[in-house]
């Protein structure tokens, strides 16, 4: 089902180009966020309306940090066009974004749920802790894997966790071994995403040809970029983080020893596609699932990892 | 071929058997907890993954009891010893060398058994499950089972404890006193994580007691002489010690979890916690100072000059506790390095001090 989170409608048409920044914004974006939100609501029930509630407040939350996010990186292009704060204003950028989490709030509250609204609020302080301890990260060539995850947790997987748990909110479904299982189960499908994502800035499985080491070039240090990092000595560290080419890398790290450490960095994170099975069986145990919930969520954490369907 | 994984209830009858590492029903399977567990948090399941023993690539238990024992950290606890004892030696007290040694050996023997039961603490109150770099990893590594781990410490302390009775009886029977007290402190350290932080100043009291205790604690149980100088000798490195565990803090405050308990560091949060860093770091001069000039009691000599070999390591980390932004990235991770640095040329350069006539 597509559901049709975003129209003009929703904002006031007289505030000059914002409803042409959200034009820009939200068409060309997957909406893979409110689709997961779906295929869990399809197990739940939920009335329509719930849903289309639920799938517009995680795309305004995630374009909301993406508006943000561009500007803090300097990012020039989003979505292969110009980012809204060099296309509009940084200003405009800014406020935009913070127009969307308003809204979200409006939204929510109308609903009445308060739970709903007391969880995602968290969630959205998640978000901004996450940029802010990633902000701070920059040009720091040390950072370790493990300070990477808690960042990544904040940025990236407290929004797979609210895909996950906030449709059992939304049905009054406050059971907390649930909701303890969705939310390790949103920690690994925010870790693997992030982690493939990191593998592409490599080069590594990049079928859409994305830009590699745009990571690296802008000084931060990815997830797979910090286990390269770690066995490096002194001299190769400093060539390394100069880089402007994986030929480069794979110069100084050695053909044979990449190659491992990607096989390694796999190794790892199959074994949290394995866990996320696992806690998923029993997800669909406490849930009482007939079998809809695993097989619309069965598939994600190798999709997101391996970027194919298992 | 894909891991195995367990879901239990903590009041399930087999819990605290996966808690040791043991799988019901199969001894080749070793099971570490792969979720963040604490005994204080609401939850009441754990996720355990089962692994087959044969194929967790463990190291040799030499290099496994070492890990274990920390030694990389007894510079701490045996450092204010030989401090104490190269001081009393050269104020022309008489030591036996063999019975020195033994001395050393039960103070390796007290450090390990105290840290391996750190190590299994953490473990089962879930806090090195939380903190990814917290405690030697062995466990959680699953190279050894948390019983093993438990009866290893055992052993150490009760190595520790037989040598300590032969000690006493040859000093004084207040080196007994003397022994269980300090393991006891080693235990409550572990201990105070079940009992929540005291106003989130336990490490910092039990350095700052810990350091005089090692050092009079050491002179008078087996010479029966204690002065200021052993005092402040003690507190200097009593604080040097805590400024290892200082930064650790701030270095672990990105984990931080109110219902772990609170270090001072924690309670102050990053910026205060940081400012509190460095006004012991600047307290640190006027205690050594103090000390410098108690014990140097012949005058500017050549060797006086040791005195000052410490002031480079301390100007390093003063200048880099100056300059830390955030309590993540790879600064504060070498501030705990330096600190422990310091320690240690602090206590060489004392006791090539005390050595030399």
């Amino acid at each position: 089902m597509d559901i049709k989170y975003y129209s003009s409608r929703d904002f006031p048409s007289y505030l000059p180009k914002l409803n042409a920044l959200y034009d820009d914004l939200f068409t060309g974006g997957k909406g893979f966020r409110s689709k997961l939100v779906q295929k869990v609501s399809s197990h739940l029930n939920l009335s329509a309306e719930k849903v289309k509630l639920l799938c517009q407040t995680i795309e305004f939350i995630h374009n909301a940090s993406l508006l943000h996010d561009d500007l803090i990186d300097r990012s020039e292009l989003r979505r292969s066009k110009p980012a809204a704060w060099l296309k509009y204003t940084p200003e405009y950028a800014v406020l935009a974004g913070d127009y969307l989490l308003a809204r979200v709030m409006v939204n929510l509250s109308s609903n009445g749920n308060i739970k709903l609204i007391e969880y995602t609020a968290n969630v959205i302080s998640d978000l901004l802790e996450g940029e802010w301890i990633q902000d701070s990260l920059i040009f720091d060539w040390g950072v370790t894997l493990e300070q990477l995850s808690k960042v990544h947790n904040l940025k990236t997987s407290s929004l797979f966790k609210w895909c996950l748990r906030s449709p059992f909110i939304a049905g009054e479904n406050y059971d907390e071994r649930l909701h303890e299982l969705l939310e390790e189960m949103g920690s690994i499908l925010g870790a693997l995403f992030q982690r493939s994502d990191d593998l592409l800035d490599f080069g590594i499985r990049n079928k859409e040809q994305k830009i590699v080491l745009s990571d690296l070039k802008s000084g931060y240090l990815n997830s797979f970029g910090s286990q390269i990092m770690k066995d490096l000595s002194s001299k190769e560290k400093e060539q390394f983080k100069t880089c402007q080419s994986l030929l480069e890398v794979k110069r100084i790290v050695g053909e044979d020893n990449f190659d491992k450490k990607v096989n390694n960095f796999d190794t790892d994170n199959q074994k949290l596609i394995d866990l996320y099975s696992h806690l998923l069986l029993e997800v669909c145990r406490i849930a009482k699932d007939e079998g809809a919930l695993k097989e619309n969520l069965s598939p994600l954490a190798h999709l997101m990892y391996w970027r194919t369907k298992p | 071929m894909s891991t195995e994984f367990v879901t239990i209830a903590k009041t399930h009858k087999d819990f605290k058997n996966y808690m040791l590492g043991k799988v019901p029903g199969n001894i080749n399977l070793i099971s570490v907890p792969v979720k963040a567990f604490n005994a204080e948090t609401e939850k009441d399941q754990v996720t355990f993954q089962l692994m087959n023993k044969d194929k967790v690539s463990a190291p040799k238990f030499s290099v496994l009891s070492t890990q274990l024992m920390r030694l990389k950290w007894l510079t701490l606890t045996l450092t204010p010893v030989i401090c104490a004892f190269a001081y009393l030696e050269g104020l022309g007290f008489n030591f036996n060398l063999f019975n020195m040694a033994l001395i050393a050996i039960t103070i390796l023997f007290a450090h390990a058994s105290i840290f391996i039961l750190n190590d299994f603490y953490d473990h089962l109150f879930g806090i090195d499950s939380l903190r990814p770099k917290g405690g030697t990893r062995v466990i959680q590594k699953a190279w050894l089972d948390a019983s093993s781990v438990r009866t290893l410490g055992f052993i150490f302390l009760t190595l520790a404890v037989v040598i300590g009775v032969y000690l006493a009886y040859v000093y004084n029977w207040s080196l007994l006193v003397y022994g269980a007290l300090g393991v006891s402190i080693g235990w409550a350290y572990s201990y105070f994580s079940k009992f929540k932080r005291f106003i989130g100043l336990n490490a910092f009291i039990i350095n700052m007691f810990m350091g005089p205790f090692l050092v009079l604690g050491f002179s008078w149980g087996i010479a029966k002489y204690y002065n200021t100088s052993l005092l402040v000798m003690g507190l200097l490195f009593g604080l040097m010690a805590y400024l290892c565990i200082g930064f650790r803090h701030i270095e672990n405050l990105y984990l931080s979890n109110k219902k772990l308990g609170t270090s001072i560091v924690e309670y102050l949060g990053f910026d205060k916690a940081r400012l509190f860093l460095l006004a012991l770091l600047f307290a640190l001069p006027i205690i050594y100072i103090f000390l410098c000039v108690s014990i140097n009691y012949q005058g500017f000599t050549p060797k006086t000059l040791l005195l000052f070999v410490p002031a480079m390591s301390y100007l390093l980390i003063v200048k880099s506790t100056y300059d830390l932004k955030s309590s993540m990235g790879s600064t504060i991770v070498n501030l705990r390095n330096l600190a422990a640095m310091l320690h240690v040329v602090t206590g060489l350069s004392l006791i090539m001090f005390f050595i030399i006539k």
